[in-house]
């Protein structure tokens, strides 16, 4: 026993023998477990989104029903033909076989802004890899998680899965979480939220799979074509009321298109809001002392944050707009605020935009992800290589198309890696392949032209390398 | 040529051009370190800039160049001016934010 701590003990007690008892299972039985815990997911998808928006206050029921069915059928349909158990790969010119082995017990932080629909995703991935789960909520998400859990767990019964195969984490303190965090018999921390829950996990001594920040910059670069421009970014940044850390931030647009782009999106419900209501809105909305947004506007709408900043806005307003300038703390709007308000920059050219977008890349965003509309094959590119982004997405709603599966191909995922520049270890986004340990077996297959070589020759320092390689590579 | 020194009214222009690989910032640096050191900080309106307009690859060396460059102008008296946006990322990962333009 590592861990004085019962409850922390008994949780990983449990976990550890659910992991016993998962390494036994095949293919088949896996994979049948997988199904009925994605066919109860999706079937309570609609009573999991009212249950987490009346819980947290935050987004609207309707698109985390949309959530849900990404979490669950977008998820499961990604992962459904993956082979997870035992080879699962051979190459017999290599003499290498691969070998999937389960990692053991998987922490899951689960956040408020994305509470069920990120249960669901991390359930099945696990699962698909036979990890047994615990699920640590975010403490306004407590109640949601754990029904989503519960109906989760029984249908995994239902299949004969491993007991305690999904376990809810009851945490009682700070340093029970920090207890559970730091165990040994913990496998990995998939963590997805905040940057201080992030920072935790990894500091744990556990290996953690993390999320960065986002701070989605989106260039509009003068070929775009500003009605369908426009759709999209409302389609977005109003979606969940901009829950989605990968929901645009900042609208960056080449001046040809900047008026054309402000009637379209006013069109749809878009507020300019003027610098003096734009100031208003920064005080509620942003802690210059904390330098983060304020929990009290994640996740709300258009309305209630302009009232909260006690401005009038039209009773039709989805989205607050704030032109502005500059990049840094200094300027609030520079920065992540999850909810539907978003910074417009206007810049003289494709080069100002793509410079701008820059720096707001690097001013906390580094390695999530960022998006061009253009018609401009090149243009597109040169953005792509300038980007640190492990999502750039083009001429497409961000927060849907980071997350994957609905507008492009990327693996449908609610955790979304940032690479080194995030302070993760990778830009993908995360699956079932993340939460396998590979064996490789290797057969003998003799490296011809080293058993050829004369070994004599290592040892015959009046060669150069060069004469060295030639030898090595002779009668190829 | 791959730098051109102007100065007009305190303000010390450094226009590079090309490639400022290691060869080519070796070449230069002798000039350039003589140029600086002439430079009065103290002076009204005093400002060292260093115009990257065609500039399309700094090596690290040029990276030093400019921290020498923003010691021997003092605080907020050295520029970056005319950078593009690929060469504008190096400076980022760098570290070198403050000597940038703003867009």
């Amino acid at each position: 026993m590592e861990s004085k701590n019962v409850l922390v003990d008994g949780i990983l007690s449990r976990a550890s023998a659910a992991a016993a008892e998962f390494n036994q299972l095949d293919q088949q039985q896996t994979d049948r477990i997988v199904r009925a815990v994605y066919e109860a997911a999706l079937e309570h998808r609609v009573d999991l989104a009212k249950h987490a928006h009346e819980e947290t206050g935050m987004g609207r029921w309707e698109d985390k029903v949309i959530k849900n069915t990404v979490a669950s059928l977008l998820v499961y349909q990604s992962i459904c033909d993956l082979k997870t158990v035992g080879f699962i790969s051979h190459d017999e010119e290599r003499g290498v076989s691969e070998i999937a082995l389960p990692i053991g017990p998987i922490l899951a932080i689960i956040p408020c802004t994305n509470p069920t629909s990120t249960v669901m995703f991390k359930v099945l991935i696990a699962l698909k890899t036979r990890n047994p789960i615990i699920i640590s909520s975010h403490h306004r998400a407590m109640e949601c998680c754990r029904k989503t859990v519960d109906i989760l767990y029984r249908a995994a019964l239902s299949a004969s899965a491993p007991e305690d195969c999904i376990l809810f984490f009851e945490r009682a303190s700070r340093e029970d979480t920090q207890a559970l965090m730091s165990d040994k018999r913990l496998a990995l921390i998939l963590a997805t939220g905040g940057e201080g829950v992030v920072r935790a996990a990894y500091s744990s001594g556990i290996p953690a799979l993390g999320v960065g920040a986002g701070n989605v910059p989106v260039l509009i670069e003068k070929s775009a074509d500003p009605s369908f421009t426009a759709e999209q970014i409302m389609l977005s940044k109003t979606f969940d009321n901009g829950t989605i850390c990968a929901s645009e931030q900042a609208l960056v647009v080449e001046k040809a298109l900047a008026q054309p782009i402000l009637d379209e999106l006013q069109k749809r419900g878009a507020y300019i809001l003027s610098p003096a209501e734009a100031e208003k809105v920064v005080a509620v909305a942003f802690d210059k002392e904390k330098r983060t947004m304020t929990a009290d506007v994640v996740g709300q709408s258009a309305l209630k944050i302009a009232s909260m900043a006690g401005i009038k806005v039209p009773e039709t307003t989805r989205l607050l707009l704030a032109p502005t300038r500059g990049v840094g703390y200094d300027n609030p709007l520079s920065c992540e605020i999850l909810c539907p308000l978003l910074a417009f920059y206007t810049v003289d050219n494709f080069d100002d935009g793509v410079s701008l977008c820059i720096d707001l890349n690097f001013h906390g965003g580094i390695g999530h992800t960022s998006v061009i509309y253009s018609n401009d094959e090149e243009k597109i590119k040169t953005f792509a290589l300038t980007m640190n982004a492990g999502r750039i997405l083009v001429n497409t709603p961000s927060s849907q198309g980071a997350v994957g599966g609905i507008y492009n191909r990327l693996m449908p995922s609610f955790t979304l890696g940032c690479g080194t520049g995030g302070k993760n270890i990778t830009m993908d986004n995360i699956t079932a392949t993340h939460l396998l340990n590979i064996q490789r077996l290797a057969r003998r297959r003799n490296n011809d032209r080293l058993v050829r070589f004369d070994p004599a020759k290592f040892f015959d320092t009046s060669l150069s390398a060069n004469a060295i390689e030639q030898e090595f590579n002779k009668n190829r | 040529m791959s730098l051109t020194i102007s100065k007009q009214s305190n303000v010390l222009t450094c226009q590079f051009s090309g490639k400022m690989d290691t060869p080519t910032c070796t070449r230069i640096d002798a000039e350039l370190t003589q140029a600086l050191s002439t430079f009065d900080a103290s002076a009204d309106g005093a400002l060292i800039a260093f115009d990257m307009a065609d500039v399309d690859y700094v090596a690290s060396v040029f990276l030093r160049f400019c921290v020498k460059a923003a010691k021997a102008a003092g605080p907020r008296k050295f520029v970056v001016t005319r950078i593009t946006p690929s060469v504008r990322k190096i400076f980022k990962i760098a570290g070198l934010n403050d000597c940038l333009p703003a867009v």
